[in-house]
């Protein structure tokens, strides 16, 4: 495996924004609740544009990075499984002829879904019940988020492979 | 990249990190490392990320923190040796041994129903089914012990069925946690009462331990709990009835472990008539007067 820019930057991305949002924005006052889910842009924005299976491996590993951010989750390696979900539902909205700002959108909402509804089948296996309304605002932050951040990741992405760099 | 080795290279993660997971949920050292490894690696990122230090004001938190801690502490053991008192002079307990003990962990099982680990165990004398009531009534049994703790399966748990007597009558009947093969669905966290004999229950009985052989697992006279609803009559042998136990199994907190006592000596076979003739309950009454 080539070490290559557009590796880098990715990996570097998904650091950043793990911490960003296990760290900083809690503390920039971002209610709990309301935190975009930053990595799954990250992930989505990747898969997008290459398909299903690199969607679940980079969503994998990116989850396993989500997961050793402190506080280190529990059980360990539930993340990077419902994360590699969503990187495989993300992905499977890829199609070569069409570069649409709507079709990442849609494949991130649905990649968000995918991670909502993981969560909700944890907590359900854990504790019996869970309320329905409480991810429903990370999923709404990560959509609107995403919408901003999505056009520069792809762009970058795209920027970086046409430069030979990816 | 080839689709062919990255799919290989998926297959293999998602492998590791099923076992992992796995590895986590047995409670293998494993994991614990990996944490470990995590917190060191990212932790000093955390910390410089969330601003560097300020003195005076870090030093105020710091003692600020340590403050609330400290008063969080008295008032908690404040609360301790309160419920301890109402616990000790409380009615479940009157007339028994007891070792008193504090909930020191708690489970939910994936089944159905609650488990509680005690700060007491083998050394106190606690014993595999000895009873564990709180200051309202029946909090469930001692199932398993070690030297220094023990688990208390709690009233309510799948598989527990608790002898009792209902009402001023005393008709005998079972308490059970509801079961989906239950006619009548239940609120979330009462229990089933049916009847063993003929009878009929009336909303607000009281509903009390029958007591066992030797008081285990369970000792008799102990509040289970009150029936709130009496099932309809559908024809079937015995009536059934929802009973809403005293004990909140989320909140227990302090409790007491009876200690049974087996009965050693047999029981004397005594003559009908005088006071006199009754050696062994005539200081029991006058002490108790």
């Amino acid at each position: 495996m080539r070490v290559t820019l557009l590796g880098l930057s990715r990996t570097a991305y998904v650091v950043v924004a793990a911490l960003l949002s296990a760290t900083l924005l809690p503390r920039l006052g971002v209610p709990g609740q309301w935190v975009p889910d930053l990595v799954l842009i990250g992930v989505v924005a990747t898969a997008v544009l290459r398909g299903p299976v690199h969607g679940a491996l980079v969503g994998l590993v990116a989850g396993w990075v989500v997961e050793l951010v402190p506080p280190v989750g529990s059980p360990l390696g539930l993340t990077p499984l419902v994360l590699m979900l969503g990187g495989l539902a993300g992905g499977l909205f890829q199609r070569v002829s069409s570069r649409t700002l709507g079709r990442a959108m849609l494949a991130l909402a649905a990649a968000g879904v995918v991670v909502l509804l993981g969560r909700y089948a944890s907590t359900i296996a854990a504790e019996g019940s869970v309320s329905a309304s409480e991810g429903l605002g990370r999923l709404a932050s990560t959509v609107a988020v995403g919408l901003l951040a999505l056009p520069v990741l792809l762009a970058a992405d795209r920027a970086l492979v046409r430069r030979r760099l990816g | 990249m080839d689709p062919t080795p990255q799919r290989r290279v998926l297959a293999g993660l998602v492998v590791a990190t099923l076992a992992l997971l796995g590895a986590d949920l047995a409670g293998s050292g494993v994991s614990a490392a990996v944490r470990d490894a995590g917190g060191a690696v990212l932790g000093p990122v955390q910390r410089a990320l969330s601003g560097a230090p300020r003195d005076e004001i870090t030093a105020l938190e710091a003692q600020n923190v340590l403050l609330r801690a400290t008063v969080a502490d008295q008032q908690r053991r404040l609360v301790e040796r309160e419920r301890l008192a109402e616990l000790v002079g409380g009615e479940p307990v009157a007339g028994h041994r007891f070792v008193a003990a504090r909930v020191v962990a708690s489970d939910v099982s994936p089944v159905g129903g609650r488990s509680l680990t005690l700060d007491v165990g083998d050394r106190d004398g606690v014993t595999i089914d000895s009873t564990v009531v709180t200051a309202d009534g029946l909090a469930g049994r001692v199932v398993a012990v070690s030297p220094w703790t023990c688990d208390v399966q709690v009233l309510g748990s799948t598989g527990s069925v608790i002898g009792v007597r209902v009402g001023p009558a005393g008709t005998l009947a079972t308490v059970s946690s509801p079961t989906s093969t239950d006619r009548e669905s239940r609120p979330r966290g009462s229990l089933t009462l049916s009847f063993v004999q003929p009878g009929t229950p009336v909303v607000g009985d009281t509903v009390t331990t029958l007591g066992s052989v030797d008081e285990r697992p369970y000792a008799a006279d102990i509040v289970v709990g009150t029936v709130t609803a009496v099932d309809p009559d559908r024809g079937q042998l015995t009536r059934t009835a929802t009973v809403r136990p005293v004990v909140d199994p989320d909140a227990i907190e302090v409790v007491a472990v009876l200690v049974p006592r087996a009965r050693v000596a047999s029981r004397p076979a005594v003559p009908a008539g005088g006071a006199a003739s009754l050696p062994e309950v005539a200081p029991v009454k006058g002490a108790a007067s």
